[in-house]
């Protein structure tokens, strides 16, 4: 049986002042909408990716 | 490390996919169970040379013996099947494999008395002092419903795509059979028509009880489980509040073919889409780059860069 009610909440993509669309299949238009719509995210997350993130540990297996 | 819960066709390969084109798959890397067992499954000959096969029989614990287990991964029907220690062992080889990178994992939970595992995986797997999370996917069942109906696949290279609702650039009508043919899009082979899977036709209807049990791990994450960041991806908004959240163009139109006899040409119209969600409330399902969009949003806090 499916339990319903299972509801998260609405995270909006919408940016003040854009309003420009873009075509989402086509990935050039899809890097532009990327960077357009969370650029200052993306560059924080590659940064962390690149120097923050403590690398994993050597497998120890 | 994060891991995707969700239904079965909830979209999670293809988050996945837009993360990898986002940052780079020199910096992140998917492992789906499943995807791992059948490859493994079908390169066993070559996978029984590897390192990472002697990993693999190094790191194995668990109540049947390594032989039994792997004679289950080539007998299985579904990774369900597969003993939870074997698929920790499965995983943890993989990613140690992969390298030092940020790693998505689909597959894990896969069913309740799971999820405790996933919540110290991350110690298992050696990456004890970086962030974990869940990324939680909810999806209608009708939007999974109507995806399964109209999906087709390339026989050549498996790229999926579907009739209504996502289009390939070229389309083909067969005047005998009046019927229209997506061809692939993908430009390492040539024009390959797109072709329906035995059984689509029929939707989620095989699949109800693996969704069910789906949709229960999710709600036992969701409402119960603490000290684990959780990434709250929602696949559709309210039609009557989809305006104030979201541009038009990020909603997942439906694509009405025809033929137009005169041009000799094919015809698309795109008009909006909506479903009934799971509470009956009538939804526009999200394209998948604006839910890709809600999910770096929300990563970026969880790492506390923002």
């Amino acid at each position: 049986m499916i339990m319903r009610g299972l509801e998260f909440p609405i995270t909006s993509t919408k940016v003040p002042g854009l309003t420009k669309s873009f075509d989402l299949a086509d990935p050039e238009s899809r890097k532009k909408y990327f960077n357009a719509k969370v650029g200052r995210e993306i560059a924080a997350i590659s940064k962390y990716l690149e120097k923050d993130a403590k690398l994993p540990q050597s497998p120890n297996i | 490390m994060g891991f995707f819960l969700g239904k079965k066709n909830a979209g999670k390969g293809t988050y996945s996919s837009l993360l990898r084109e986002i940052f780079g798959t020199d910096k992140i890397a998917t492992v789906a169970l499943g995807d791992l067992v059948r490859e493994i499954h079908a390169n066993w000959d070559d996978y029984k040379t590897t390192d990472e096969y002697q990993n693999l029989k190094k790191f194995y614990r668990g109540y049947i013996s390594f032989d039994e287990a792997v004679e289950r991964l080539h007998g299985r029907s579904q990774s369900t099947l597969l003993p939870t220690e074997f698929v920790l062992a499965l995983l943890k080889t993989r990613i140690a494999k992969v390298g030092k990178k940020a790693i998505f994992l689909d597959g894990l939970p896969r069913d309740i008395d799971q999820i405790s595992y996933s919540l110290f995986f991350r110690d298992l797997a050696n990456y004890r002092d970086d962030p974990d999370f869940f990324m939680m996917i909810d999806i209608p069942m009708s939007v999974i419903d109507e995806r399964i109906k109209y999906r087709v696949v390339c026989p050549n290279c498996n790229n999926s795509r579907n009739i209504k609702l996502l289009i390939t650039k070229r389309i083909e009508y067969d005047e005998s059979s009046k019927s229209f043919h997506l061809l692939c899009d993908n430009p390492n082979h040539g024009d390959i028509m797109m072709v329906r899977k035995e059984g689509d036709d029929l939707g989620i209807k095989p699949i109800r009880e693996r969704l069910e049990k789906d949709e229960e791990i999710l709600r036992k994450v969701f409402e119960e489980i603490h000290g684990v960041p959780k990434i709250m991806l929602r696949n559709h908004v309210p039609a009557a509040e989809a305006d104030k959240y979201f541009d038009r163009y990020e909603l997942t139109p439906e694509y009405v073919l025809s033929w137009d006899e005169k041009k000799k040409k094919v015809e698309v119209e795109e008009k909006p889409w909506t479903v009934k969600d799971d509470n009956g409330v009538e939804s526009y399902s999200l394209l998948a780059p604006p839910v890709a969009v809600t999910l770096i949003k929300q990563l970026s806090k969880v790492l506390n860069l923002l």
